[in-house]
């Protein structure tokens, strides 16, 4: 009985890791676009001509509940859904940015990637 | 799943999603005041160069040198002295052995940041641009003489701008030099800039009349 019981919980934990770890990752990328939001500007003011602070802010709330969610509620057919949407649509953002001749970085991760300036390559 | 467990995640969740969306946008706004549009650069945004806008005319002025201060007094218009003392404030403060072998426009740089986005290239453009917008090494040359710092720097990018073998940072450096009236100081520069020219058969077919006028320039100084 205990077995069964320990060999379901494994099996739910496992079924649900891959939506989980998306999960963090979304968190881990909102954190890290709030802590340095300038890094996403670049990215917006060549991929949409609108103001960057409100893609920012939809992106961050975007992320944050998304992540929160699949890590808390995993299993919710809706909620990976929809994160399968986000996804494709960072994925299609970041295609195009590397279809450009001198991409900026995506800002993704914040300045995880940092950007080298003029004068340091001075 | 409790009924009530789900509603406060989700409020919890939506709380701090809002939160953190608007903490990026405080953060956002405190980096981005220079916020820089695509238009040239206007007499105001020059005047916010100097990189300190919190201090007044006053207090530049007061660092300024004697010489500084006596070329800003000689002239008869009150923007344009406020402009030359924030330029000359600008300069000054280059003058730093920390800055001396760097380009000298990490202003210009903060200012133009947002432009970070089209790429080191476009980036070097973007600064020759506001370079000549900007004007002051012209300025600083008439009034009280191309400073050796400045004409380290020209040196060290045309240098630089040569290797890249872009066209248009190319073309740029070219309108660069002569927006500065490139004097003979600079010749080993222009040099550097012509013999990488002369390698890029395409540029060299489309020369701009920039550079036509800076070799006849050359030429008649050596004659």
């Amino acid at each position: 009985m205990l077995e069964r019981s320990r060999r379901a919980v494994s099996s739910v934990l496992m079924s649900t890791l891959p939506a989980r770890c998306v999960g963090v990752l979304f968190v881990l990328a909102a954190v890290l676009k709030v802590y340095s939001p300038e890094a996403v500007v670049p990215a917006v003011r060549v991929l949409l001509d609108v103001n960057a602070a409100v893609v920012v802010a939809g992106v961050v709330i975007c992320e944050v509940m998304l992540g929160v969610w699949l890590v808390v509620f995993p299993g919710v057919v809706w909620i990976r859904v929809a994160s399968a949407l986000a996804l494709l649509g960072f994925s299609g953002a970041l295609l195009i940015l590397l279809g450009l001749d001198d991409p900026p970085t995506c800002g993704c991760f914040g300045k995880l990637v940092e950007w080298r300036s003029a004068r340091t390559e001075l | 799943m409790n009924r009530t467990y789900v509603i406060v995640v989700t409020t919890v969740t939506i709380a701090a999603a809002c939160g953190l969306a608007w903490i990026s946008v405080l953060r956002l706004g405190a980096t981005s005041t220079r916020d820089a549009s695509d238009t040239p650069v206007s007499a105001a945004q020059i005047a916010a160069f100097s990189g300190r806008d919190e201090e007044s005319i006053e207090v530049l002025f007061g660092r300024l040198t004697k010489k500084e201060q006596e070329t800003v007094q000689a002239l008869p218009d009150l923007d344009e002295r406020a402009f030359t003392t924030r330029v000359f404030a600008y300069v000054d403060r280059m003058s730093g052995a920390e800055h001396e072998s760097r380009f000298a426009v990490e202003a210009i740089e903060r200012y133009l940041s947002p432009r970070e986005a089209r790429g080191r290239n476009q980036e070097y453009v973007d600064q020759l641009h506001a370079f000549i917008s900007l004007g002051f090494l012209s300025r600083a040359e008439v009034q009280v003489g191309l400073p050796e710092r400045h004409r380290t720097l020209v040196r060290g990018m045309c240098k630089k701008l040569a290797e890249t073998r872009d066209e248009e940072i190319m073309l740029m450096t070219a309108a660069f030099l002569h927006a500065t009236q490139a004097r003979a100081e600079l010749e080993p520069s222009l040099k550097v800039l012509f013999d990488s020219l002369k390698q890029n058969e395409m540029v060299e077919a489309e020369l701009p009349i920039q550079i036509r006028v800076l070799e006849e320039a050359r030429h008649a100084r050596k004659k």
